[in-house]
């Protein structure tokens, strides 16, 4: 029963390579997904940005619209995932976190330093939404690059 | 007095008769480098009917090599699946064997292909 050719083993080894190369273009919605967060993110900080203080109508639809259409996007593209390797699913939880500590980090010393009020600029969110997305971008272009 | 154990050296011996079953492998080989994967993703990439494949499945979890997870999501369920540290080392272990044969007749283009 287990009397295989050469040429048989190098077909199996072809078919688990092959099969292999399946799980690993899967993970790309990982990809998308993280750069999804990543616009969305950024997208809301700019908005803030540029309307600091009270902001305008135009403004808060606009970071509402965002939100949601991102949330949502997100939430599908999730819902969406059937296959993911462990190598994956590793690089979106790390650069998930990373994205949370910056986030935490800024929004802890900020109120503890009484620096983030409604007298300051918005530009400092932008900034660092802008910082915060970074591991999301890094873990989303190297994903990409799997074959 | 004769000594009648036997040394097995040839690789075949290290192949597992289960996956020696060509859905069986490529199921297990689909399912290495994952850390999980639903029913359908396999049935469609492994080319075979759902009854198929779930005799498949039992086959593999009754010896302990893969796990099936079921999930709900609202009314809808979803039936992961993946592979046991048992399944893995035996996976691995078939792989060796396998490229050890390939190897056999001095070629080993194939058998150094990059997997996982």
């Amino acid at each position: 029963m287990n009397d295989l050719t050469p040429q048989e083993a190098r077909a199996a080894l072809a078919d688990a390579g092959n099969q292999s190369a399946r799980v690993r273009r899967s993970d790309r919605q990982f990809r998308s997904i993280l750069l999804g967060l990543a616009a969305t993110y950024v997208a809301g900080a700019l908005l803030v940005g540029l309307y600091p203080q009270a902001g305008s109508r135009f403004a808060g639809i606009s970071l509402i619209v965002i939100l949601v259409g991102g949330f949502v996007g997100m939430l599908y593209l999730l819902l969406r995932i059937r296959a993911y390797s462990r190598r994956g699913i590793l690089w979106f939880t790390w650069s998930a976190a990373a994205f949370s500590f910056w986030n935490a980090a800024v929004i802890g010393v900020s109120e503890a330093t009484r620096w983030w009020g409604p007298h300051q600029p918005g530009t400092h969110f932008t900034v660092s939404a802008i910082i915060a997305a970074i591991p999301l971008v890094l873990a989303a272009w190297l994903i990409g690059r799997w074959r | 007095m004769v000594n009648w154990a036997v040394a097995l050296t040839h690789p075949r011996h290290a192949l597992d008769d289960l996956l020696s079953h060509p859905v069986r492998f490529s199921v297990v080989a689909l399912l290495a480098p994952a850390a999980q994967i639903e029913f359908s993703f396999v049935r469609d990439r492994v080319e075979v009917t759902d009854s198929m494949l779930s005799k498949q499945i039992s086959l593999l979890e009754q010896a302990g090599y893969l796990k099936v997870n079921k999930a709900f999501i609202g009314k809808r369920g979803r039936t992961w699946l993946s592979l046991t540290k048992a399944g893995r080392r035996v996976f691995e272990r078939h792989l060796g064997a396998l490229r050890e044969i390939a190897a056999g007749d001095g070629s080993d283009g194939v058998a150094q292909s990059k997997l996982g």
